[in-house]
């Protein structure tokens, strides 16, 4: 490296080094302490990088004119052409080099400050609202709902010894206003071994208890045959006998007992057949805390369970999630019936596992042709489940604290109306907001992939395409800038022999904020030309950003062009 | 006389290249606020505009002519034809800026609309939906307001104006800014640099062509910007001495808007055009004793 590379690297590595300092300090005297609660170190970092980035080609700019203006070495510009040429190859390679600094940092380091910028409001946020909400349910008595939302919170700040004494409490509270301790639950692995009894076995249970002159299993096990086959003639005899005996005889109280257990486990399996398996689920819940060993309720309650997952969750689901949303503000245009729009909103989406995302919050609205509101509905939770969302959310031991969807309007569009289907998959809507509310946090090839799913979401991408396309030909204005102002500082440089007077040094610490104006309002130039590349003439991302690299071309040939011909000749 | 007539060439082409280059500048902003499907309408405009963008690229030429006089022993008879000229110039064109008009079309008969007719997009921390877009008035028009009480909103119709760039709602008059639909905000110096501009045109444009005040306002700034040569002595480090020059009749310019801003203090009717000529003559002076002869 020669001396004049030197002393233009130092140059720009002083300048970057006061605006990393800079950037620190800002972050640091313009803390939002209230919007990143604890996270203020992950808040600064992020805000720090951030600001150093965004200011990057300013401070290499800085660093670049006054190193060329004021140390670089190199007697009047009156080299010939060939010189003139060989100059500028030197500037624009070290321009080049810069550019490719610049690109590495814009799409490598950027996007994960921007991350823990935004992970640290929004972490913030989310306990905020926990907070508040935790608040509410308390007041309002729901211990249980209550208790989700602390034990959340708990997950997120888990050094919240506070939080952790008032979760006590509550959990208290819950348990005596309930006052059903569950002993087991419903979905234990001896549960789920058991296997389901055919016609056969129900004829031949029947037939044996008859012989034994147990009537009252001979009843149960003959009415639970005649459900497979209702006319089965010896099965409808034996219920006959059977009821038949029973009415001349006096039941002990075992037997009184026993016959109402199996009614009610028919009670159960009607609920079952019938379709109802929320109701058939905590029938058999019930039965299954009183009678704990009994393998039948066992099984039914399994086969219950079963199909209340096709159609609800548990509030209990949602409090196994960790960590801060995927996503907040979903909205999205959901499906285009005939005559009629429909929106949904989801304040935030989580997840408990790699395919097991959840909503907090969700709030819809039809509008028919003549832009009135058909229906609007509000659901405190959803679960998606096969391109549908769920958002009937049961509490597993009070059906009475389960939430549904309350219509604000109208009627609901479709039944059933707790089962919502949804055109976009969780992982897409989750991807969509991040791009659309902090498009530099997704990298920028996921970002261009992500842009055919706008359409599908009725959301506009002009937006996203914009951001994306500055920063695709971010590299190329650091290339330009960068040239520029070696060609300038080359042009303007300093004709003492020695050092200059200490009063020009007051200039140093200006040069960043005079050289932002002319830069600001060269990226403001191309940022309003892309916007009517996209929006007013309406052209796609590959069309806009060919156009805009043929742009930066012309702009660069035109530096190029002026250097050599201003290099050539005696005068600025 | 030689470099006075290279002086003198220099500046016309300069002016003329900045005034050129600012107007290729303009272009897209304008074409940004012009109706959609209406990218013509710029051109109407951009008439308008000429007298605040030849402010600028008056400034510059001047600049770029003191680089080159900075290398010429003997400044002095340039720097007066190019006074008399200049402030002729500044004159002339900023009594004859009001009368060019194009005929452009009317932005009220024009179809403002935004965004792709049935797609949501986000502005003012808003989800906005705009149903059909196909006339002057559009609607319904969706707005969600996520953490609101009342979130959802639906309004019959609404106006987009592109020059204020907000949507306007009809039946409550409430204007949603949409500046960051597609982030073009205008960056806070050039917003509050380009105010300050269009108000010292303001000022220095004639009412009348026997507007003795405009006169003296054109011609002191005309002097400021000739005697800014005086700058280019100041050092040895040109870039010091052109970024001096350079923003010195920009500190003007916007000490003359911050003095009309304050609006509550009075001060004497000429006092800007005496601080243009004040700055001048102290400029002038300046010259005498830093000699431009033998220093380099």
């Amino acid at each position: 490296m020669d001396r004049d590379t030197r002393s233009m690297v130092l140059a720009i590595l002083g300048f970057l080094g006061i605006g990393a300092l800079y950037g620190f300090l800002s972050a640091y005297f313009s803390l939002p302490v209230l919007r990143v609660g604890e996270y203020k170190s992950l808040w600064i970092f992020g805000t720090a990088i951030e600001t150093f980035v965004t200011h990057f080609i300013t401070l290499v700019a800085a660093g670049m004119i006054l190193a060329t203006s004021l140390w670089v070495e190199g007697a009047s510009l009156q080299y010939s052409t060939a010189e003139a040429l060989q100059q500028i190859r030197r500037l624009f390679f070290l321009s080049l080099a810069i550019a490719c600094s610049y690109g590495i940092l814009h799409e490598g380091v950027l996007p994960w400050a921007v991350q823990m910028k935004q992970s640290a409001i929004r972490k913030t946020q989310v306990a905020n609202e926990l907070k508040d909400k935790v608040a509410s349910a308390e007041r309002a008595k729901e211990y249980s709902t209550a208790r989700i939302y602390l034990e959340y919170y708990l997950t997120l700040f888990p050094q919240d010894d506070s939080a952790r004494l008032r979760l006590d409490k509550i959990m208290e509270k819950d348990r005596k206003q309930q006052e059903k301790p569950s002993t087991e639950p419903p979905e234990s692995p001896s549960i789920l071994k058991l296997k389901e009894l055919s016609f056969q076995d129900l004829q031949e249970k029947a037939k044996q208890y008859y012989q034994i002159q147990d009537f009252v299993s001979t009843e149960h096990f003959a009415l639970m045959a005649l459900k497979l086959k209702p006319n089965h003639p010896e099965m409808l005899r034996l219920l006959a006998a059977s009821q038949n005996a029973l009415s001349r005889i006096r039941l002990t109280p075992e037997q009184e007992a026993r016959r109402s257990l199996f009614q009610a486990k028919q009670q159960g399996y009607e609920y079952l057949k019938q379709g109802d398996s929320i109701s058939a689920y905590y029938h058999f819940q019930d039965l299954a805390k009183q009678h704990p060993k009994d393998s039948e309720i066992a099984k039914y309650l399994q086969l219950a369970y079963e199909e209340v997952k096709k159609k609800a969750f548990f509030q209990d689901e949602i409090s196994l999630v960790t960590g801060s949303p995927l996503a907040s503000d979903v909205f999205f245009k959901n499906s285009h019936r005939e005559g009629m729009e429909e929106f949904l909103y989801f304040s935030k989406i989580v997840a408990t596992g790699p395919n097991s995302y959840y909503v907090l919050e969700i709030e819809g609205i039809g509008i028919d042709s003549k832009g009135k509101v058909a229906y609007q509905f509000k659901a405190p939770f959803g679960k998606f489940v096969d391109h549908t969302l769920l958002m009937h959310c049961l509490n597993r031991k009070d059906p009475k604290l389960s939430s549904k969807p309350t219509y604000i309007h109208g009627d609901p569009p479709v039944e059933p109306s707790t089962i919502l289907p949804i055109k976009l998959s969780p992982q897409d809507l989750v991807s969509l907001a991040r791009l659309i509310h902090s498009p530099q946090e997704t990298p920028f090839a996921t970002a261009v992939s992500l842009l055919e799913i706008f359409p599908l979401a009725g959301i506009e991408p002009m937006p996203a395409v914009h951001s994306l396309l500055m920063r695709f030909q971010g590299p190329f204005t650091c290339l330009n800038v960068s040239l520029l102002v070696l060609i300038l500082g080359r042009l303007l440089k300093s004709k003492y022999y020695n050092r200059p007077p200490v009063i020009t040094y007051l200039l140093i610490p200006f040069l960043p904020v005079l050289l932002t104006i002319p830069l600001s309002f060269y990226e403001y130039e191309l940022s309003v030309f892309v916007s009517i590349l996209i929006d007013k003439v309406g052209v796609g991302f590959l069309t806009a950003g060919a156009i805009l690299l043929g742009i930066q071309g012309f702009i660069l040939l035109s530096i190029l062009f002026y250097g050599v011909q201003s290099f050539t000749r005696e005068t600025p | 006389m030689s470099a006075t007539v290279k002086a003198l060439q220099r500046f016309t082409f300069s002016i003329f290249f900045f005034f050129l280059l600012l107007n290729i500048l303009a272009v897209p902003i304008l074409i940004s606020q012009a109706p959609q499907g209406s990218i013509w309408h710029f051109s109407s405009r951009l008439v308008t505009l000429w007298n605040v963008l030849f402010i600028p690229a008056i400034i510059f030429a001047f600049l770029r002519v003191h680089l080159f006089l900075s290398q010429n022993p003997k400044p002095l008879l340039a720097q007066w034809v190019l006074l008399a000229i200049g402030s002729l110039l500044v004159y002339v064109l900023l009594v004859g800026f009001p009368f060019i008009r194009l005929p452009g079309s009317s932005s009220a008969t024009i179809i403002h609309r935004i965004a792709t007719p049935n797609t949501i997009f986000y502005a003012s921390n808003k989800f906005i939906w705009i149903g059909s877009s196909q006339g002057r008035v559009q609607g319904p028009i969706l707005i969600y307001t996520p953490r609101h009480k009342d979130p959802f909103k639906i309004y019959p119709e609404g106006v987009f104006d592109p020059e204020l760039n907000t949507l306007h709602i009809l039946q409550t008059g409430e204007n949603i800014p949409l500046y960051d639909r597609i982030s073009s905000k205008r960056p806070f110096l050039l917003a509050t640099l380009w105010s300050d501009l269009q108000h010292f045109t303001q000022r220095l444009t004639p009412r009348h062509p026997l507007d003795g005040k405009a006169i003296l306002s054109i011609v002191t700034f005309v002097f400021l910007l000739a005697a800014l040569l005086s700058l280019m002595y100041l050092t040895r480090w040109l870039l010091f001495n052109s970024l001096l020059a350079l923003s010195l009749p920009f500190i003007s310019i916007a000490s003359i808007a911050f003095l009309d801003a304050l609006g509550g203090i009075p001060y004497p009717e000429y006092l800007p055009a005496v601080l243009q000529g004040g700055i001048g003559v102290f400029c002038f002076a300046l010259q005498i004793i830093l000699r431009p002869s033998g220093k380099r």
